[in-house]
């Protein structure tokens, strides 16, 4: 049986160590800002998209204050939240300080097998760029 | 939160050999949803049913938008898109699906959540450092 989505991915030419090489580039079908996905929430499930909106604001709030205290999240269906250090290592522990050693913080995320699955799962198929139609006349 | 000082000998690069060190983040406590449920329920009017049947319609969308190769904005806590590793070749004709060696997704952070990141006090537990044990460093 198969998937009915699709991975876009186009052809782009790159530099790599002087050399150029051709290499696959996943392109995105379409952004989706949150306003669409409170409005297919809120179709699916037959509520007001401002109360999805409400739950969607309390959601990131809530995450947002747990990896605050350092804590990993986890959201059934989504995957796992947590807080990610990008680091640099240094030749003393003396040298080890948070100044030197943490370069930044930010959030990291594992998602869930279910929707690492359909990624996985789904079909590829290459981008085709629209051909110039050539609008001269004799 | 919480982090500690650890070191590993590197296997590789200009200081192989060498033992070097830095921070990493202590084991902290893994909050299920259940409890996220429960505080959400606190916080607004949502009952804990109406508050999973939400959550399971939203990580309902958006496995489909992102299975169909779309990024997909959930507000302040950040962007989910796919995400494709390929190899490089050396001619256009080379390219194509068979290339692709894996497939992945990954979230951007909000830049409002990054910023309460890069904010948030961190403590340096233990002085005495801790081995990073990973493959490599076990002979």
């Amino acid at each position: 049986m198969g998937s009915s989505n699709y991975l876009t991915y186009e052809v782009k030419e790159r530099t790599i160590f002087g050399q150029s090489r051709w290499m696959a580039s996943l392109r995105l079908v379409k952004r989706y800002r949150l306003c669409d996905l409170v409005e297919e929430v809120a179709a699916r499930n037959s509520c007001r998209p401002a109360e999805v909106e409400a739950f969607m604001v309390a959601l990131a709030r809530e995450v947002g204050v747990q990896l605050e205290s350092g804590a990993e999240v986890n959201v059934k269906g989504l995957g796992t939240f947590y807080p990610k250090m990008i680091t640099q290592m240094v030749d003393t522990p003396e040298e080890a300080t948070l100044k030197n050693c943490v370069k930044s913080i930010t959030v990291g995320f594992r998602p869930e097998q279910k929707m690492m699955r359909a990624v996985k799962e789904a079909g590829i198929k290459e981008f085709d760029k629209p051909k110039q139609t050539d609008s001269t006349k004799e | 939160m919480n982090t500690v000082i650890v070191h590993k000998t590197m296997a590789v690069g200009k200081h192989k050999g060498k033992r070097r060190y830095t921070i990493n983040r202590e084991k902290s406590a893994h909050i299920h949803t259940s409890v996220v449920v429960e505080n959400i329920s606190k916080a607004t009017t949502f009952s804990p049913a109406d508050i999973e049947l939400l959550l399971s319609s939203v990580a309902e969308v958006v496995m489909e938008k992102v299975a169909a190769g779309c990024s997909i904005s959930l507000g302040e806590i950040g962007t989910i898109r796919p995400t494709i590793t390929a190899r490089s070749v050396e001619s256009r004709n080379l390219c194509n699906a068979k290339t692709i060696t894996n497939r992945g997704i990954r979230l951007i952070g909000s830049p409002k959540l990054n910023r309460r990141l890069r904010n948030m006090p961190l403590r340096v537990t233990n002085s005495a450092t801790r081995k990073n044990t990973k493959k490599e460093d076990v002979k």
